[in-house]
């Protein structure tokens, strides 16, 4: 019995261990490439997400295939804080910048945040999905091997 | 003053050089009606192409490389084959675009936006966007071998997109070599066309949209 205790005791360790990771992972030169498929209700868009992080920020270009851009931002890990900039003219209004940003937030402040509407899960194959389970926006990242 | 105005002129000098010298009048109409014949005569197109994405932001580049297929007719095919996979096929007035996750089928008719960025892709290929009068403002250079016309789009949902196209045309085929596309924020994106066979038979089934 007091096996099997120090058993379920050991699994529970590993897996808060596996769930204190952060959602992205970066390079040991502070890079991470992610395809990315945002879904709004029956309709999606394709890009690319491509980050870089130092010591205090994450900054990034998220781009579609072609490489037309969407927004860039910048992330301060320190402050908690985030900037969109250069964001294309259809995503700039208020509220839709006001959403990216809460929902970038919680997935780069992962796993210190909690959330009522918001969710992240991690699939087998790697993938990452964040679920804006207010809004039904759901944003999934699939790690690119370059 | 003196000093700012030397520093300019040096600078317009140095961007002259880079694309060669500026042509204007009959030398000019020359150019884009030698560019536009070969353009007309395109029955289809098959090509390699690298595509390198300048990141601004992140002081970085993301480079893709795929296979383009175009035939006459508004048909195109630009397939990214690493390191993602996505295809885009416009024809007609339909295109497909597929990723691994996705599959859309657009009526180009129901989004302006998008009619015109396919119309651009097409026509910057094919080299017929230098006749474009209404939607691009252009200038030619000659650097001895190559040719460069810099578009400046004359609308304003374009010009939020692109400050200016850059296409290089070999002179000896009046054919386009590279596209460069310049935004606003410095991202600038880079495609070199390598490996250009043209009016080769093409199989209609990479033009499928379904």
């Amino acid at each position: 019995m007091r096996k099997f205790l120090t058993l379920i005791s050991l699994l529970f360790m590993l897996s808060a261990a596996v769930h204190a990771q952060s959602a992205i992972s970066f390079g040991t030169d502070g890079r991470a490439q992610y395809s990315l498929l945002i879904q709004y209700k029956k309709a999606g868009i394709t890009g690319v997400c491509m980050m870089k992080k130092d010591s205090s920020n994450i900054v990034g270009s998220i781009v579609n295939e072609f490489g037309v851009k969407a927004f860039d931002f910048r992330y301060d890990t320190e402050k908690d804080h985030i900037k969109l900039i250069n964001v294309i003219s259809f995503l700039n209004k208020w509220y839709i910048k006001k959403t990216i940003k809460a929902d970038w937030r919680y997935l780069f402040s992962y796993p210190n945040k909690h959330s009522k509407s918001r969710a992240i899960y991690f699939s087998k194959d790697g993938e990452i999905t964040l679920d804006n389970i207010k809004q039904g926006i759901k944003y999934s990242f699939k790690k690119i091997e370059e | 003053m003196r000093f700012k105005l030397l520093i300019l002129s040096l600078l317009t000098v140095m961007s002259c050089s880079a694309q060669g010298r500026q042509v204007q009048g009959v030398a000019r109409d020359n150019m884009i009606n030698a560019i536009g014949r070969t353009a007309s005569s395109i029955r289809s197109l098959e090509c390699d192409f690298t595509q390198t994405k300048h990141l601004q932001m992140l002081n970085d580049n993301m480079v893709s490389r795929g296979q383009m297929y175009y035939k006459q007719g508004g048909k195109l095919r630009w397939e990214y084959l690493s390191p993602y996979n996505y295809i885009f096929v416009m024809n007609g007035n339909k295109v497909m675009l597929k990723s691994n996750k996705r599959k859309d089928i657009i009526d180009v008719r129901s989004s302006k936006l998008f009619n015109e960025i396919a119309g651009i892709m097409m026509n910057s290929i094919t080299g017929q966007c230098l006749s474009d009068y209404h939607n691009f403002a252009v200038i030619m250079y000659d650097n001895g071998d190559e040719w460069t016309a810099v578009l400046f789009p004359r609308k304003k949902d374009i010009r939020q997109m692109f400050q200016k196209i850059v296409l290089t045309f070999s002179q000896r085929r009046a054919m386009v070599t590279d596209v460069q596309m310049i935004e606003k924020s410095g991202d600038t994106t880079y495609i070199k066309l390598k490996n250009v066979k043209s009016n080769t038979p093409v199989n209609e089934k990479v033009f499928d949209v379904d």
